[in-house]
């Protein structure tokens, strides 16, 4: 199956690919596998129920917001290679040498915006981030506290009073954690 | 001053000796008829008081060895010293206590203790110690030894193994409960496994190489002992790592790399060690008992993990169920712990890492169990405990190094030093190259330098080559050679490595809590993370994180933790929280009474010393939101001021649906209120009831027999937080309101009678705190200045009311003319925070509304800035508040405060 796959991919794709991600050719066959063999349709694409077929996002609380992540740039609700490895590439490890824009810190930030901000209002209101609370902390917390936390979330971030946290704010709000390495996977070679 | 505190050090040194020459030279006991007590034993203090525990005072043996001669006197005595019982415990206290005070002493004497590492410190004291036990003790009669001579105490293999590493173990287990050790674990594994064994496979045979070269020079050892020396010489000590690098601060990665190397290298030292014990013994080695070391290894390693895990979980059941009886916690969590080494110990398996896998699980689960107060009490125990036996421990290292017994070899000592040296840093390098291929976030060169260097050797190698066999021809030699390369290691590694950290420019360890959005969002970034992972099949670290934390909530946590434990975002928000309820409740009144204090010395004085002493604790507990400081404050004050108005509140609750906003505009339209209405004397009135009826009192006379956060009705922990808010809430408000000079001309003259101009000046503080408040709500809600003053009544999204908008341009007018003490606090705040001035650029603005823009653009500074600049802020408001009250008795206080 392996084999087969990388044979489907053309060698200017690649090159395409590895120019627009920073992907090295090896890392790319080794996506494309993985993307086949999570095609269970085999129509070159991947649709929502392909992602959630996973085992083991059932698990993550995250997980649905991580696979419509994957859907923002595709309009039929169905992601090909090109855009399943982009939204992979934020996720590269930042090096020094190289300067690609997909892996910078602001992409990988914009990414983690992106799980609250579901409207795309480039906000995020009380209530996304409710909704994100929820999720994560499940039964643990009262539904009040979790209010109060959302609340003092965004007056914490909210530097232009709207009760929104904008992009820039959710950035500077992160300005001291290590967005570069947290966000980064060691991606098979 | 310095010469004040290093006399105090050579005090405290001159009563080190005097009680050593006490303590030893006994002859001065027999005057004072003490009765006997054999000292001649090797086996140290610790097995002497387990003999007089079972053997009554003293033993039948000796007393009619010695004691013929002081028989006791019949009849009564009225003055009489029970030495012979109590000297044992006598000596052991004093030299623990003095041990303990060592530290205060080179903590007061700053430039040492800028330039030298504290171990270094006490090992230099170490030997003047045993200088001074060497000397006085030498001219006595070997015979006399059978008398009254209670020996100081000397360092023993036991002793170090089974009381004073524990300590210190248990506190760095419960300190690597840290996420970064977590994510480092891999690298630490290889380190401390590989990275040793490379070290002594390497380093024994190239020693036994050069001896037979003859690079050394006269000496002769066998390729097993040579073995036997690397493999205790090798291993990186946890103390001597622990106590440089805790003065460091360098980042977390690099602390839990150098640190879990040091502490999870014991069960290799150990087994190694052992084997090549038993290699020694034996004439020919042949592959199964190779095999069997392998096997031995596993087995030690693995049976220090699961007796840690068994303890662990024990000490989790226990603590679920102590809700009733919580004295018993602590004694759960340490108890448990020890036993989980001592068990370890008992079946020969590593007792540290036992201890550390207990200690994590502590961490994890009990930690969540036990209150407040216990788990402070555990803190402070273990905190406590392991500083001491640190202290004690290089002291020992210091006093073993003044003995007769030491046979210096230059040729072994120097190669031992060069190898242990070279070898390390040839390894680490390898490794990290090696290691740093899987790795996200690697390391780099100056940070593998640092690694290799920290690799001090300490008090677990001496115990090791202590516990050599006697009849083992070089052992003298190996034991000098193990002490000078401590010593050598301490020395010279331990104090540059402070310089070398700076000038290699190693990241520095990030101070400070984490802030609620870091907190939810570094949890978001695990989940996202983990996806990706799962969508790439690609089951990495956060995919098995993600595992563990699944299985850890679905089964774990129902064993383990009490059913109503929170999660650390619930305790973080509730830190946060708390901290700043503090401010809202007290802040308006404390201020007040900072202003009041100059006027009544007398309370003053007793609440001064009172604050003063708690000041030092909690320094860092209080973040101050400006925006949020009366806000959320509490509500019942605000219904018993009068003029309370709701209107406005309720209509914004339909609109906008947050209760931020209700409260916002409650205490906005009240403080328009108060200031309106300008009646000083009923408002003082006012104010007086509504501060005597403030939750401070409730909260100070409820019952709470269970203990529930009871640390709220602790006096000094509400003064404390109070006081602090106080001095903050006073910067604030003097900074943007007044100059200092102007409030010297309200404030000073008045003396204790003349009460009413003080209830004015104070209604006229309040008042002014408050419309400044008010202002600032209004704006922070997001409408530009100009459509307020622009469009009176409701706007379309913001509904502002008439009054807030008088009372914004009365509230303008104070601050207009004295801008002098606004732009000192700008210059001291990062214009970044600023709001961009395009918004209220407008020419046809009065200059009273530009300053009142500039005030509140001041005040809309990030909460995150405002902690950040803590120490900023502090030494400002220390200004301010000297310049204000000029008041004698707030200089030493600022002082103790300035100095956090």
């Amino acid at each position: 199956m392996g084999n087969k796959s990388s044979l489907m991919l053309q060698e200017q794709d690649i090159k395409d690919i590895q120019e627009e991600t920073g992907f090295l050719p090896g890392q790319i066959e080794r996506l494309y596998s993985r993307f086949t063999s999570l095609d269970k349709g085999d129509n070159g694409s991947l649709s929502r129920e392909d992602f959630l077929r996973i085992p083991e996002l059932a698990i993550n609380p995250l997980g649905d917001r991580i696979v419509h992540a994957f859907f923002k740039e595709s309009e039929d609700d169905h992601v090909n290679f090109r855009q399943f490895v982009r939204v992979l590439a934020h996720f590269r490890p930042i090096k020094h040498n190289q300067e690609n824009n997909l892996n910078a810190r602001e992409e990988k930030l914009r990414f983690a915006f992106k799980m609250y901000d579901l409207d795309d209002d480039e906000r995020i209101s009380r209530e996304e981030l409710l909704a994100v609370l929820h999720m994560m902390v499940g039964e643990n917390i009262s539904d009040e506290q979790l209010n109060s936390i959302a609340e003092r979330t965004i007056l914490e971030a909210d530097t232009d009073g709207d009760q929104m946290i904008s992009f820039e704010e959710f950035c500077a709000a992160l300005e001291r954690s290590d967005v570069e390495q947290k966000m980064s996977i060691k991606f098979l070679k | 001053m310095s010469l004040l505190k290093i006399s105090s050090l050579v005090c405290e040194i001159c009563v080190c000796a005097v009680l050593a020459v006490w303590m030893t030279a006994g002859s001065s006991a027999a005057a004072l008829d003490i009765t006997s007590f054999d000292r001649n034993r090797t086996e140290g203090l610790d097995d002497e008081m387990l003999q007089e525990l079972s053997n009554g005072s003293h033993s039948p043996a000796h007393s009619s060895a010695c004691h013929e001669e002081h028989k006791p006197h019949d009849g009564i005595r009225l003055v009489s010293l029970r030495w012979s019982e109590v000297g044992v415990y006598y000596t052991i206290t004093t030299f623990v206590i003095i041990a303990g005070f060592t530290k205060l002493g080179f903590h007061h004497l700053r430039w040492v203790s800028s330039r030298v590492p504290e171990s270094c410190v006490l090992v230099v004291l170490g030997v003047i110690l045993g200088l001074i036990v060497f000397f006085t003790t030498r001219g006595v009669d070997p015979a006399a030894k059978c008398n009254n001579r209670v020996e100081l105490p000397h360092f023993t293999s036991d002793k170090f193994f089974f009381v004073l590493l524990p300590p210190i173990i248990l506190d760095s287990a419960y300190s690597l409960h840290d996420r970064a050790f977590f994510d480092n674990l891999g690298t630490v594994l290889v380190f401390a496994v590989i990275t040793l064994i490379t070290v002594i496979i390497i380093s024994g045979p190239s020693l036994y190489g050069l001896e037979v070269a003859g690079a050394m020079g006269n000496i002769s050892f066998t390729f097993a002992e040579s073995l036997v020396f690397s493999s205790l010489i090798s291993a990186v000590d946890p103390v001597a790592v622990l106590a440089i690098f805790q003065e460091l601060g360098v980042n977390k990665d690099l602390y839990f790399l150098i640190f879990g190397e040091s502490l999870l290298n014991d069960g290799v030292t150990v087994v190694m060690y052992n084997t090549m014990q038993a290699f020694m013994s034996m004439s020919m080695v042949t592959a199964g008992q190779y095999a069997l070391a392998i096997i031995a290894f596993f087995i030690v390693v693995c049976g220090g993990i699961f007796i840690g895990i068994f303890f662990g979980c024990l000490t989790a059941l226990i603590t679920k169920s102590t809700t009733d009886v919580r004295v018993v916690e602590p004694l759960a969590m340490l108890g448990l712990a020890y036993l989980s080494y001592l068990t370890a110990e008992l079946f020969h398996f590593s007792g540290i890492i036992s201890l550390i896998v207990c200690g994590l699980l502590q961490a994890h689960y009990a930690f969540n169990n036990i209150s407040q107060k216990s788990y402070t009490c555990v803190k402070y125990f273990t905190k406590m405990a392991s500083a001491t036996c640190d202290t004690i421990i290089f002291m020992f290292l210091g006093m073993v190094l003044v003995s007769d017994d030491h046979v210096w070899h230059t040729g072994f000592v120097l190669w031992s030093i060069v190898l242990c040296f070279i070898y390390r840093f040839i390894v680490v390098f390898v490794l990290t190259g090696i290691m740093n291929n899987y790795r996200v976030k690697k390391i780099g060169k100056e940070e593998q330098f640092i690694t290799a260097y920290g690799g001090l050797r300490g008090a677990v190698a001496f115990s090791l080559v202590n516990m050599l066999d006697k009849k083992l021809k070089p052992r003298k030699i190996f034991v000098t050679t193990t002490l000078v390369v401590i010593l050598a290691t301490i020395f010279l590694q331990g104090m540059t490595i402070k310089p070398l950290v700076n000038l290699l420019q190693i990241q520095k360890r990030r101070v400070g809590r984490n802030n609620l959005n870091e907190e939810i969002n570094g949890t978001a970034m695990d989940h996202i993370m983990a996806g990706v992972e799962e969508i790439l099949g690609q089951h990495g670290d956060f995919y098995l994180r993600e595992l563990m934390i699944h299985y850890n909530d679905k089964y774990l946590k129902k064993w383990f933790l009490r059913p109503s434990c929170e999660t650390k975002l619930q305790r973080l928000f509730e830190k946060i929280a708390i901290s700043e309820h503090y401010a809202h409740l007290y802040g308006p009144v404390a201020m007040i009474e900072d202003k009041v204090k100059p006027l009544c010395p007398s309370i003053k004085k007793g609440q001064r010393t009172r604050v003063s002493s708690f000041s030092e604790s909690h320094s860092d507990e209080i973040l101050i939101n400006p925006r949020l400081r009366l806000e959320s404050g509490d509500h019942g004050d605000a219904h018993n001021l009068p003029g309370l108005i709701n209107d406005g509140s309720v209509q914004l609750r339909k609109k906008r649906g947050s209760v931020l906003h209700v409260r916002q505009s409650r205490v906005a339209s009240e403080g328009s209120q108060l200031s309106l209405s300008h009646q000083s004397s009923h408002d003082a009135q006012t104010l007086r009831k509504a501060f005597r009826s403030n939750p401070y009192n409730k909260l100070h006379y409820k019952y709470n027999p269970n203990l529930v956060e009871e640390e709220d009705q602790e006096l000094a922990e509400h003064l404390h937080r109070r006081h602090l808010n106080a001095r903050r809430m006073s910067r604030l408000a003097t900074s943007s309101r007044a100059p200092p000079y102007d409030y010297q001309r309200q404030f000073t003259p008045v003396d204790p009678t003349t009460d009413l101009d003080l209830q004015d000046g104070v209604a006229e503080l309040v008042e002014r705190h408050f419309a400044r408040r008010r202002t600032m709500s209004t704006l922070r809600r997001g409408a530009p200045l100009q459509t307020c003053y622009s469009s009176p009544g409701p706007g379309a999204d913001y509904p502002v009311s008439m009054q807030i908008l008088q009372a914004l341009q009365e509230a303008a007018e104070p601050c207009s003319s004295l801008p002098d003490m606004r732009t000192q606090a700008d210059a001291t705040e990062e214009p970044s925070h600023m709001r961009p001035p395009s918004v209220f650029s407008d020419p046809g603005r009065s200059v009273a509304t530009e300053e009142l823009i500039k005030e509140i653009e001041l005040e809309s500074i990030e909460p995150a800035s405002l902690t950040d600049n803590t120490e900023n802020s502090r030494s400002e408001e220390e200004a301010l508040l000297a310049s204000i009250t000029e008041v004698d008795s707030s200089a030493p206080n600022a002082e103790t405060e300035g100095k956090e």
